[in-house]
């Protein structure tokens, strides 16, 4: 019982970090219909910004900002140069996903080169320990956890509730109608490579404090986790990919609790199967895609 | 230096068949398989398991893994074949059903990251990490002590096995049966009307594909000696695409020049030159090159080196200019001018 009570809070900091990236991942696949397969490389970008920050002496959570704000910067600079270049001479998904699988490759070895490919480890003060209906959360693990909330909250106000949100969504939905309705896509689509790359290096920087340490491969290691939660919430799908992520991370937590150490991936691998076989447009995929036809 | 070259010898042997074998599923029939490297991988594990002994007893005694036996030679080999077509047969079905190839894409991405950690972090399946090593090499005895002439038989067995596959993919191009597959790439209505089972055809050729790849792993396995989670990272799986797309999809020919330019000069070649910098510096260095190589190959020669000849494709003319490999949906890049905006419409 107490095994399964500590999963279940673990869990909720997995999810935490997982809806925070997966959120990113379908922000940006559904606005720019990119299959950004480099996206771990960049969570893994906003981890090791973090590191480097708080060997300066500054606050760990001074690191995961500019992390975040890095990150959003970089995938801002390659979705509008490398990823726009690319698709205005014609490149279609699939080619797209190869160049965004061959800059990751280029981002992941060039860390590696830098760091040796070895694990660096964060530290900095955990905090006390909560009890929070019998589950024992650190400080860090609270701040995670409300940083996730603040984000889903914030990110569905904007999206629903303000003119900008109103604007990325037609986009996404429709750009040619959008665009004679007289919304700046353009800037839209800017918008979003930025934002989704905040949030993807927040997620890299929230990931790695929670490990307490990073190496080249955090971000791409965690990658399979994203699209499996992607997939299973329906690509664009932003608040069901938040309840995904949850379910997603609870399920693995609590399915690990009961087998071996490392059961929990092959769960990750089960769901995203039986997913393809059983609904192919994602769990909630359909049950979204009315909900925003009827506007 | 006599090894390294049989090595690399071997080695373009394998990267030669995996990216025939993916030209057929992807080049072919556009099955986006990004989780290739699990197939040759399981190939490679069902070879070493049946030639090594079982654990308790075998040769590697510090090792553990599930299961183990001892099986003269060329049965490893035809095992690794069935359990590639085996776990192809397995996997395929959750590929093969209707939705955007993208999903395909990530979900196969996904499973062969996922399954590369779940064999590495589990210590008594297949020996975690550290893999298993002191693979038998087949029949060794009969060469003696002649290390170099066994090495160069094993190196014209491979070109044997080789070039029997790449009969095999080219046979299967020309064949009815290659035409009715790229007439489903390139036209799934006309393809239906003509009573094609788009399900049947895709998973015979996925299956193939599998088999063919289980036999590089074996092959490979068997002659390198060991094998762990990270000789299969995803990544490998790209190293085939790139040569299948630099050497021209659906092209035979092009796949085994793009084996011969990736798999050699790229990933083999620098471990003849004078080591740099750190060790392991060079293995971070080759994976940049093949990023920036893709990134070229995909702006200067996108339509690859070999053309897939006009005349398999549909009705002897170019697909439609709008359809790629992956079908309609296509990129929004949303600039003002039309000529640069494509609505996905899938969404």
């Amino acid at each position: 019982m107490h095994l399964l009570v500590t999963s279940i809070g673990f869990g909720i900091v997995q999810a935490a970090i997982l809806s925070i990236a997966a959120i990113g991942f379908s922000l940006q696949f559904g606005m720019t219909n990119v299959l950004n397969l480099a996206y771990g490389s960049f969570m893994t970008v906003g981890a090791f910004t973090a590191l480097l920050t708080t060997e300066q002496g500054l606050s760990i959570w001074v690191g995961v900002v500019i992390g975040s704000i890095a990150v959003g910067l970089l995938s801002l600079l390659v979705g509008r140069v490398v990823i726009r270049r690319f698709a205005s001479r014609g490149a279609r998904l699939f080619e797209m996903a190869i160049v965004s699988v061959a800059i990751g490759l280029i981002i992941d070895y060039i860390m590696a080169a830098i760091t040796r490919s070895e694990i660096f480890q964060f530290v900095f003060p955990l905090g006390g320990n909560h009890d929070v209906v019998g589950m024992i959360f650190t400080s860090t693990q609270l701040y995670i956890v409300a940083t996730a909330l603040a984000t889903v909250a914030v990110l569905e106000v904007i999206l629903h509730r303000t003119k900008l949100g109103i604007g990325i969504r037609a986009s996404a939905a429709n750009g040619q109608l959008a665009r004679a309705s007289g919304i700046p896509t353009e800037r839209v689509v800017r918008l979003t490579w930025f934002v989704s790359g905040m949030l993807c290096g927040l997620g890299g920087a929230l990931l790695s404090v929670s490990y307490l340490s990073v190496s080249f491969v955090t971000g791409t290691n965690f990658l399979p986790y994203i699209l499996a939660a992607v997939v299973v919430a329906g690509i664009g799908a932003i608040g069901y990919a938040a309840l995904a992520s949850l379910v997603l991370a609870l399920v693995i937590q609590i399915a690990g609790s009961f087998g071996a150490g490392s059961f929990n991936v092959a769960i990750a691998v089960g769901v995203l199967l039986l997913m393809l076989l059983v609904r192919p447009r994602g769990f909630f995929g359909e049950l979204w895609e009315k909900s925003e036809a009827m506007g | 230096m006599n090894f390294y070259l049989s090595l690399t010898a071997v080695y373009f042997v394998v990267y030669a068949m995996g990216a025939l074998a993916l030209n057929l599923q992807f080049g072919l029939g556009g099955i986006v398989n990004f989780g290739f490297i699990i197939f040759e991988s399981a190939g490679a594990y069902a070879a070493a398991l049946t030639s090594v002994g079982s654990s308790a007893t075998g040769v590697a005694q510090s090792e553990t893994y599930f299961w183990g036996t001892s099986l003269p030679f060329p049965l490893p080999l035809i095992v690794a074949v069935l359990v590639g077509g085996l776990l192809a047969a397995v996997i395929g079905p959750a590929t093969m059903r209707k939705m955007r190839r993208d999903y395909q894409a990530a979900a196969m991405l996904a499973i062969a990251i996922i399954a590369n950690q779940l064999v590495g972090n589990t210590s008594s399946f297949l020996n975690g990490g550290n893999g298993i090593a002191n693979i038998p090499a087949p029949l060794r005895s009969v060469f003696g002590s002649s290390v170099a002439a066994y090495d160069w038989a094993y190196v014209a067995w491979s070109f044997l096995l080789g070039g029997g596959v790449f009969l095999l993919c080219r046979w299967i191009s020309i064949s009815p049966f290659g035409r009715a597959v790229r007439l489903l790439r390139d036209d799934e209505e006309a393809a239906a009307s003509l009573g094609i089972n788009a399900w049947s055809v895709r998973m015979r050729l996925f299956v193939v594909g599998g088999m063919i790849a289980g036999l590089t792993g074996g092959l490979l396995v068997e002659f390198i000696g060991a094998w762990s989670p990270s000789a299969w990272n995803y990544q490998e799986t790209f190293v085939l695409l790139q040569a299948v797309i630099l050497g021209g999809v659906g092209s035979e020919y092009g796949a085994v020049f793009g084996a011969l330019i990736v798999g050699v000069i790229l990933l083999q070649l620098p471990s003849f030159l004078p080591a740099i910098g750190y060790p392991g510096l060079i293995d971070s260095l080759q994976w940049i090159l093949i990023g920036v190589v893709y990134l070229a190959v995909l702006w200067f020669l996108p339509q690859g080196t070999f053309r897939e000849r006009a005349s398999l494709r549909l009705g002897g003319r170019a697909p439609p200019e709008k359809v790629g490999p992956l079908g309609q949906e296509s990129i929004r890049i949303t600039g003002p001018s039309g000529a640069t905006t494509n609505e996905g419409p899938a969404q």
